[in-house]
């Protein structure tokens, strides 16, 4: 059965450019949600079953970081793994967001190859 | 809307102090990306915790009294003196709302100025910042100051 | 610090992971060159050991068949997501580029991307400023990509 997958990312532009390359990297996923920031990412993940998820950093409203942690504190969600996409990927903030939970970090330029692999690994 | 009065008050105080010209504020609008026609933009990027842009936008005509002024020489056409005027201002006006919004000096720091200019553009700001505008008018000329931030929580 | 082999080699990768066009790109234009006939920009702001600002500017059908590629869609019109689009990949330069200066002990921090577009339009730097411009070539026409910076 295809999994389900969470884009969460303040453009919509980069949530259709994520898509493209899920498509592209070759996992079946039969649902991808999206959405624009920490609070609402929580809110789809209320209502759907979600296998994994990959989210941006900077965002407003409630950030990745945020995001991860707020998220931690739900019984039923925080055991979905989360991949980090974010361009300034400093060293710290990977640590940081892996101390929250985070499974891994995909800086961006990334290829589909890279999306498989990391993903792969976790589905 | 938040950050008009600073808008205005660092407006004023730039050109009262730097141009003598008096400068009237109107009322804080969205901008969106209006079309500018005949018309040059100074912006400034804002990079660190708080990124944004603070820009200016001119008609040639109010660029080239406010060049004139701030200059102190007559100007004409828009040449590389309007244009790095009007990105100094936009400069100066970033620093000052910088130092208002961001006193301890260590959240916003500020990128290069740059000047755009033509017959028929628009400037938008990406990445879901918040904006606010404040119109200005002097002599029967007018310009406008946007600020667009966005703090990554 | 070598902008013409930084922002060639950040150019080539973005294209080559994200993108999947093909481009070639040109030595730097002379200096007081400009790029010409560009309907769409997407413009930002880098701060710290230099002031600077990173730019990539497009003719229209430039725009729309890299933002195409990019998105997975066809695309008629300069719009939102091509402005989004250009943004993203002005922000991955910047990003590429923040990284390859920190090699060199050069820290950057990174506003976030303008776009502009409009039939007629010039973008100057202060007096003073760098430019390095690099143009690229996809089978719908040249796009550029430039720097101007000044040394804090």
């Amino acid at each position: 059965m295809g999994k389900t997958v969470l884009i969460v990312d303040d453009s919509n532009t980069m949530r259709k450019i994520v898509s493209r390359a899920l498509r592209q990297a070759g996992i079946d996923f039969s649902t991808i949600l999206e959405a624009g920031d920490g609070q609402e990412a929580l809110d789809v993940l209320s209502a759907n079953d979600v296998d994994v998820i990959l989210s941006d950093i900077n965002m407003p409203n409630m950030n990745g970081l945020e995001f991860l942690k707020a998220k931690s504190e739900i019984a039923a969600i925080k055991d979905i793994p989360v991949v980090m996409i974010s361009t300034e990927t400093g060293a710290d903030i990977i640590d940081e967001a892996k101390s929250y939970g985070a499974k891994g970090a995909i800086k961006k330029p990334f290829t589909p190859e890279l999306i498989n692999e990391t993903l792969g690994a976790l589905l | 809307m938040e950050h008009a009065q600073e808008i205005i008050n660092s407006t004023q105080e730039i050109f009262s102090s730097m141009i003598m010209l008096d400068v009237t504020p109107g009322e804080p609008f969205i901008r969106n990306n209006d079309k500018l026609i005949n018309s040059i933009s100074g912006i400034v990027g804002l990079a660190g915790a708080t990124k944004g842009m603070l820009a200016i936008h001119m008609t040639n005509a109010a660029a080239l009294a406010v060049t004139t002024a701030f200059l102190g020489m007559d100007v004409e056409e828009i040449d590389d003196d309007v244009r790095d005027a009007i990105g100094e201002l936009a400069n100066m006006l970033a620093g000052s709302i910088k130092s208002i919004l961001d006193p301890s000096g260590s959240d916003i720091k500020l990128s290069m100025p740059s000047a755009i200019y033509g017959e028929d553009y628009s400037v938008d700001c990406l990445a879901g910042a918040e904006a606010v505008t404040v119109p200005f008018a002097f002599d029967g000329l007018g310009f406008v100051v946007e600020l667009q931030l966005r703090k990554d929580s | 610090m070598d902008f013409a082999k930084i922002i060639t080699e950040t150019t080539e990768e973005i294209f080559n992971c994200m993108i999947f066009i093909d481009i070639a790109a040109s030595p730097p234009l002379a200096a007081g060159k400009q790029a010409m006939g560009c309907h769409v920009s997407a413009m930002i702001g880098l701060t710290g050991g230099l002031s600077a600002m990173l730019g990539i500017h497009c003719p229209s059908a430039v725009g729309l068949a890299v933002t195409g590629a990019m998105l997975g869609m066809e695309l008629e019109e300069v719009d939102a997501d091509v402005k989004d689009a250009l943004g993203e990949i002005a922000n991955m330069l910047a990003g590429g580029i923040k990284e390859r200066l920190s090699t060199e002990n050069i820290a950057l921090e990174l506003a976030i991307p303008t776009a502009v577009t409009g039939q007629s339009y010039v973008i100057s730097a202060p007096k003073g400023s760098q430019r390095v411009v690099i143009p690229f070539t996809i089978s719908q026409g040249q796009f550029f990509v430039e720097i101007k910076y000044q040394l804090n």
